[in-house]
C-alpha cells in the first residue's frame, strides 16, 4: 500500500492548518458563506438536508485496518456511529459540525488519509478495480498507475478549475469491475501486437442526465506517454468544455458534441507539442519507486484447499452459498478474496457502524495481512485469504451481519443517499433497497436468479449509477410524490450498455412486485444459465413490459 | 381543523442542523416550536429576520416553507421540507428525531 512520504505529509498537514484557519474566519464572521463555499467544497465538505456532510478519499478503493479504525473513531466521535461507502469507493459521514471538520481532517491525516479534491471541478479519487493486484484476470496491477495519476492530479496547477468534477478509473483484469467505460478518461491495461503493456485509453464516458459509454479515444499508448496524453486531454477540456452551463460541462457533452475523430484530432495535436516535454515524461525510476509500494506481500507457500473446502460447503449449506457468491479466485494458490457485503436484508446499502468498522478492522488483521479494499458495488473486501481459514472467518462475519451470500445477486443492491440525506434527490433511494432485499432474502432465490444487479438513484445525477444497473431504478417526483422510473438492460461492465426505459413511473409500494414480476418473466424466458441481462438482450423490451405492466397495455413513455 | 402558514427554515452555521426561526428571532430545532406566518407579509417579516442571522453568521440558506396544522400538529407540505424536519425516515436506530 502506498505510504505518504514527507512531502505529502507536508502537503496534508498545511492543507488542514490552512482551512483550520478558513474555518474559524467563516465562523467568527471574517467571510461570508459566498466567499467560504468555494474554500470548503474542495475539502469535501458539503451542506446537506439535515447537516453538513464530509466526503474522504479512499484512494482507488484501498484502505488499511489503521485507517478503518481511525474511520470508526471518526464515526463515534464527530458523527452518529456510522458512515457510508459510496460508487466512487470513497465514505461519508452524514453528520458532521463545521467546527469540527477541522480536527477530523487531522484525524484523517494522522493515518494518511485526505478529502482533497473530493469535491469541485477538478480530479476527482482515482477508482480501480478492487481485486488489484490480486485478480486471476488481471494483466498488471493498475494501483501504481492510479497512485501515479494521483500525484500527477492533486493540486495540479492548471487543472483546479476544470469546466466540471473529471473521474478517472483504471483496471489492469480482462472483466472490467470499475465501470471504466463510465468515466471521463478510462484506462484499461493492454497488451499491443508486440506483447507490450500499455493503455486503452477511454474518453466521454458518465451519467448523470446525459448518459453516454465512453469512447476510445487510443487503442493503445505506451507507459511512459501517460502524463502528456493524460495532459493533453484536460487541455482540450479545460479549453473547450462547456463552462456556461454545468449541465453540459462535462467532457462526455464536449466529446459527443466535436465528435469523437475531431476530438481526438485536437487532443493529438495537443499532444504533439507537449509530447517531449521532460516534465511530463513518466519516469522508469518513478513508476519503479511506487510500484515498490504495492509489491505483493509475502504470501505462504500454501497448497489449494479443494477438498476440505468441498466437505465443509457439503456439511453447511449456508456456507457453501455464501462461498459461491462472495468469495472469488486468487492469483495465488491456497489464498481467496473474500466480498463482505454491506448489503444484508433492511440495511442502507454501503453503510457501516463504528462496532462493525473496529470488527472489520480486527479480521483484516487476523485474516488479510491488515488490508482490504471498498468495491464501486459499496461493500468491502478482503484481498489476502487463506484458503483454510474461510470457514472460520465466514463465521466471524456472520457474527457482524456482513456474510450474506449475494455479491452480483439481485439484493447486492447499489443505491445513493437518496432524499434521506442529499438535498439534490427528488426521491429516496435507501427504503426501496431496503424493501426490495427484504422481498427477496432467501440465499437459494438469490443463487438460482443468478447474476443480476440493481441500481437506485434519487434523481437524475445518478450517483447510484442507475444508467447501469441490469434492472436501474430512478426516484421522479410527480406531484410532490415519489415514483420510481425503471429501466432495464444497462451494465457497466466489459460490455458496457444504457439501461432502456421500460415504461410509467411506479410508486415505491410497486417496486417490490415489479422487481417479482420482472424476475419471474426472467425465469420463464432464460435459456440455460443465460443471465437476466443475456435473456434481456436476447427477447427485448416486450416480455418485460407486459410483466410489468399487463399483457396488451402500452406502457406510457414519459420524460423524467 | 386544518389551517397553514409559512415557516422559515435554515441551516444553523455552526453544525449545519436543521433550524427553523423562532418567534423571538432565536433558532429552534422543533419544527412545532417555530414562529408560524399566518400571512404573506407575516412571511416576508420572518423572512427578512432571517436574512439578518445569515448577515450575523448564525445561519445559512434560509428560506420559506409551507406547513400545515392537522389536530394541533404541524407538518410541512412538502415531502423534502418534512424529511428535512423529522430527520432521515432510515436508521432511525442510530438517529435521534426532533418531531
Ligand atoms: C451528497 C451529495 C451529493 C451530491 C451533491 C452529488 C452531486 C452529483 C451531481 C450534481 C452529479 C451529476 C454530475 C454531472 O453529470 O455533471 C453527480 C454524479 C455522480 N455522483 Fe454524486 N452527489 C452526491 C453524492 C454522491 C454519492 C453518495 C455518490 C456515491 C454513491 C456519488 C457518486 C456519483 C457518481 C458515480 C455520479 C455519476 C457519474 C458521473 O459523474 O457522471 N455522489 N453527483
Ligand atoms: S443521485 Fe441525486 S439524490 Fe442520489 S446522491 Fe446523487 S444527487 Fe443525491
Amino acid at each position: 500500500m502506498y505510504r505518504y512520504d514527507e512531502f505529502d505529509h507536508t502537503l496534508v498537514a498545511e492543507r488542514v492548518a490552512v482551512f483550520r484557519r478558513q474555518v474559524e474566519r467563516r465562523l467568527t464572521g471574517d467571510i461570508t458563506e459566498d466567499q467560504f463555499k468555494p474554500l470548503r467544497l474542495p475539502n469535501g465538505l458539503y451542506l446537506q438536508l439535515h447537516a453538513y456532510m464530509l466526503r474522504i478519499n479512499v484512494p482507488y478503493g484501498c484502505l488499511s485496518s489503521r485507517q478503518l479504525r481511525k474511520l470508526a473513531f471518526i464515526a463515534r466521535r464527530f458523527d452518529r456511529g456510522f458512515g457510508h461507502f459510496t460508487t466512487r469507493q470513497n465514505i461519508q459521514f452524514n453528520w458532521i459540525r463545521l467546527d469540527e471538520a477541522p480536527d477530523i481532517l487531522a484525524e484523517l491525516a494522522d493515518v494518511e488519509m485526505n478529502t482533497m479534491q473530493s469535491s469541485g471541478n477538478c480530479v476527482r479519487n482515482i477508482t480501480a478495480d478492487q481485486f488489484a493486484g490480486r485478480a486471476r484476470d488481471e494483466i498488471e496491477d493498475p494501483r501504481p498507475w492510479c497512485e501515479l495519476i494521483r500525484q500527477w492530479s492533486i493540486l495540479h496547477p492548471e487543472f483546479g478549475y476544470l469546466p466540471r468534477k473529471f473521474k478517472i478509473a483504471v483496471t489492469g483484469a480482462a472483466s472490467d469491475r470499475a465501470a471504466v467505460k463510465f468515466h471521463d478518461v478510462g484506462l484499461y491495461l493492454r497488451r499491443n501486437a508486440e506483447g507490450v503493456i500499455g493503455f486503452e485509453v477511454i474518453v466521454g464516458g458518465g451519467q448523470g442526465r446525459t448518459p453516454y459509454v465512453g469512447l476510445t479515444i487510443r487503442e493503445w499508448l505506451a507507459k511512459e506517454d501517460l502524463f502528456s496524453y493524460l495532459e493533453a486531454i484536460l487541455r482540450i477540456y479545460n479549453l473547450g468544455g462547456r463552462r456556461d452551463n454545468p449541465n453540459k460541462a462535462r467532457i462526455k457533452i464536449q466529446v459527443n458534441a466535436l465528435g469523437i475523430d475531431e476530438f481526438r484530432r485536437l487532443v493529438e495535436e495537443e499532444w504533439a507539442e507537449i509530447k517531449a516535454s521532460p516534465l511530463l515524461n513518466v519516469d522508469p525510476a518513478e513508476v519503479a519507486r511506487i510500484t515498490a509500494y504495492f509489491a505483493p506481500p509475502a504470501w505462504e507457500d500454501l497448497p489449494e484447499e479443494t477438498v476440505a473446502l468441498d466437505r465443509l460447503r457439503k456439511a453447511q449449506p449456508a456456507f457453501d452459498a455464501w462461498y459461491r457468491a462472495n468469495v472469488v479466485g486468487h492469483r495465488t494458490p491456497g489464498y481467496a478474496i473474500v466480498n463482505l457485503s454491506l448489503k444484508s436484508p433492511g440495511i442502507a446499502p454501503g453503510d457501516l457502524t463504528a462496532e462493525q468498522m473496529d470488527r472489520v478492522a480486527d479480521l483484516a488483521d487476523r485474516f488479510s495481512l491488515g488490508e482490504l479494499r471498498v468495491s464501486h458495488r459499496q461493500n468491502l473486501v478482503f484481498t489476502d485469504v487463506r484458503q483454510k481459514e474461510l470457514h472460520e472467518l465466514w463465521t466471524e462475519l456472520a457474527r457482524i451481519s456482513l456474510a450474506t451470500a449475494n455479491i452480483g445477486t439481485l439484493t447486492d443492491i447499489v443505491a445513493c443517499p437518496g432524499l434521506d440525506f442529499c438535498s439534490l434527490a427528488n426521491a429516496r433511494a435507501i427504503p426501496v433497497a431496503q424493501d426490495i432485499s427484504r422481498h427477496f432474502s432467501d440465499a437459494a432465490t438469490l443463487q438460482d436468479i443468478g447474476e443480476l444487479t440493481i441500481n437506485i438513484s434519487g434523481c437524475m445525477n445518478a450517483c447510484g449509477h442507475h444508467h447501469v444497473g441490469h434492472i436501474g431504478i430512478l426516484g421522479v417526483e410527480k406531484k410532490g410524490q415519489e415514483f420510481y422510473q425503471l429501466t432495464l438492460g444497462g451494465s457497466s461492465a466489459e460490455d458496457a450498455a444504457l439501461g432502456e426505459r421500460l415504461g410509467r413511473a411506479i410508486s415505491a409500494d410497486e417496486v417490490p412486485a415489479a422487481i417479482e414480476a420482472l424476475v419471474a418473466r426472467y425465469k420463464s424466458l432464460r435459456s440455460g444459465d443465460e443471465r437476466f441481462l443475456d435473456t434481456w438482450r436476447r427477447v427485448g423490451i416486450e416480455p418485460f413490459q407486459d410483466a410489468v405492466y399487463g399483457e396488451g397495455v402500452t406502457p406510457r413513455r414519459e420524460v423524467a | 381543523m386544518q389551517s397553514s402558514g409559512q415557516m422559515v427554515v435554515a441551516s444553523r452555521l455552526s453544525d449545519g442542523r436543521v433550524v427553523f426561526l423562532g418567534t423571538g428571532a432565536q433558532w429552534v430545532e422543533d419544527l412545532q416550536l417555530g414562529a408560524l406566518a399566518r400571512h404573506k407579509d407575516e412571511g416576508e417579516a420572518l423572512l427578512q429576520s432571517a436574512r439578518k442571522a445569515e448577515a450575523a453568521n448564525q445561519v445559512v440558506e434560509a428560506y420559506l416553507i409551507t406547513v400545515e396544522t392537522i389536530a394541533g400538529k404541524r407538518r410541512a407540505t412538502d415531502w423534502r421540507e418534512s424529511i428535512r424536519a423529522c430527520g432521515p425516515t432510515v436508521r432511525t436506530d442510530l438517529l435521534t428525531h426532533t418531531s
